[in-house]
């Protein structure tokens, strides 16, 4: 026979079933036995089933889109990480920031002396003298005056002194990589003031 | 079939029997199915995932903290770190329990984090207030007033009592009473061994049923 300090201590378990048989018994002969502990039993029994009974609160009609949202946002973040995503370990990730910081400190890997500065670009100087043999020229006038604002022709071969020595015009050409150098291969000269 | 409020999926009634067919089939799935279906890129099988949990998740986390607006972040939170790291789920366990876990777990800090800071325990106060201030609402006019009023007064009775509960107590008599858990699944989830399960969960049924006892005896 249990104590009634026993039957509480063990009521939990004999309630969810968790006893060994014969413990179980010893719980049901007592309850028979103590009234208190039988009014202990119809409280809890029904204290609880008053817990069961509470309605389950509803998610809230945005809940789905908000979570959809979210769910995408990760989606576009895995995307943007690629195959490094979440999939990567730390570790790993860890490497591979170490690896890159010892390629950018290498010294094979130094720039030379003659580099340019951080932030500059280096561009290249295309100097051509003629243009292309097949290109058909259909102006040409002469290097006598430059009228301001008045675009004048040349073949590059027409020009009789080089492009610095005329102090009231500027000359351009299409670079290479223009298209229209292909077709329209030829010297343009504006009269400045 | 606009009038009989059926709505038909774009492609005609067959195509939407064919997709609840669809959908009945995978609610056959045990979790685990659905779990490895996700892995090998089938995305609808998050959206059951979402499906099966976002209700009991939702009624575990709300238990536990005590806001609803909260708990519903909450429960989303644990969604897209189920999705980031299902691939790292080990599938030998049981996926309830890892789900549970993460939404315990984040509950708890829910917990840790309004108890630093009043302006928190401030909008629950009000919010608790703005409730317990509404205007009384007949959900059905064949109930009689007093026998509303009854039933109100007591849920209302009941959900702060398992509010009043010690937070470590709380965790484990709703994980048990509403949610129906195991002893063996709690110790899972609340990273306590069996024997404290039980113990607090006997301490909070007792606590419990002290609370609530006026009213039920």
């Amino acid at each position: 026979m249990i104590t009634c300090e026993a039957f509480l201590d063990g009521f939990s378990e004999y309630l969810d079933g968790e006893l060994a048989a014969g413990t179980s018994e010893q719980f049901e002969l007592h309850q028979e036995e103590c009234e208190d502990c039988r009014r202990y039993r119809d409280i809890m029994v029904r204290s609880l089933s008053l817990v069961r009974a509470l309605d389950p609160p509803a998610p809230s009609e945005v809940f789905r889109d908000r979570l959809n949202a979210r769910l995408y946002l990760e989606e576009e973040r895995n995307r943007a990480i690629g195959p490094l995503g979440s999939g990567t370990t730390s570790g790993t990730t860890f490497l591979m920031t170490l690896v890159f910081a010892a390629a950018a400190w290498s010294p094979t890997l130094a720039a030379p002396d003659d580099a340019q500065a951080p932030g500059e670009a280096a561009t290249l100087a295309v100097a051509e003298s003629q243009p292309p043999a097949d290109a058909e020229l259909q102006v040409a006038t002469g290097m006598s005056s430059f009228a301001a604002g008045q675009i004048s022709i040349y073949r590059a071969e027409e020009l009789e002194e080089d492009l610095w020595s005329y102090p009231n015009a500027v000359f351009y050409a299409y670079s290479s990589l223009s298209r229209r150098k292909q077709s329209d291969p030829r010297v343009r000269a504006v009269g400045v003031q | 079939m606009g009038a009989t409020g059926l709505k038909v999926e774009k492609g005609g009634l067959g195509a939407a029997t064919s997709a609840q067919d669809a959908r009945k089939e995978r609610a056959k799935l045990s979790d685990s199915e659905v779990v490895q279906r996700f892995l090998d890129g089938d995305q609808r099988a998050f959206g059951d995932l979402v499906q099966r949990y976002d209700r009991r998740l939702l009624n575990f986390v709300y238990r536990t903290v005590g806001d609803r607006e909260r708990a519903q972040d909450l429960v989303q939170e644990t969604f897209v770190r189920v999705y980031r790291h299902l691939h790292r789920f080990d599938q030998t366990k049981k996926f309830s329990t890892w789900i549970y876990t993460i939404a315990g777990n984040l509950a708890k800090n829910e917990l840790r984090n309004r108890s630093r800071n009043p302006l928190v325990l401030f909008q629950t106060i009000k919010k608790n207030w703005d409730a317990d201030h509404r205007p009384l609402e007949w959900e059905d006019p064949k109930n009689k007033p007093d026998d509303l009023y009854r039933k109100r007064f007591l849920r209302e009775k009941v959900e702060d009592a398992v509010a009043e509960l010690p937070e470590h107590h709380r965790v484990v008599f709703v994980l048990r009473e509403i949610e129906g858990k195991t002893y063996e699944e709690i110790a899972d989830i609340t990273g306590c061994n069996l024997g404290t399960v039980k113990s607090r969960l006997n301490r909070a049924r007792n606590n419990f049923a002290r609370i609530i006892a006026p009213m039920v005896g």
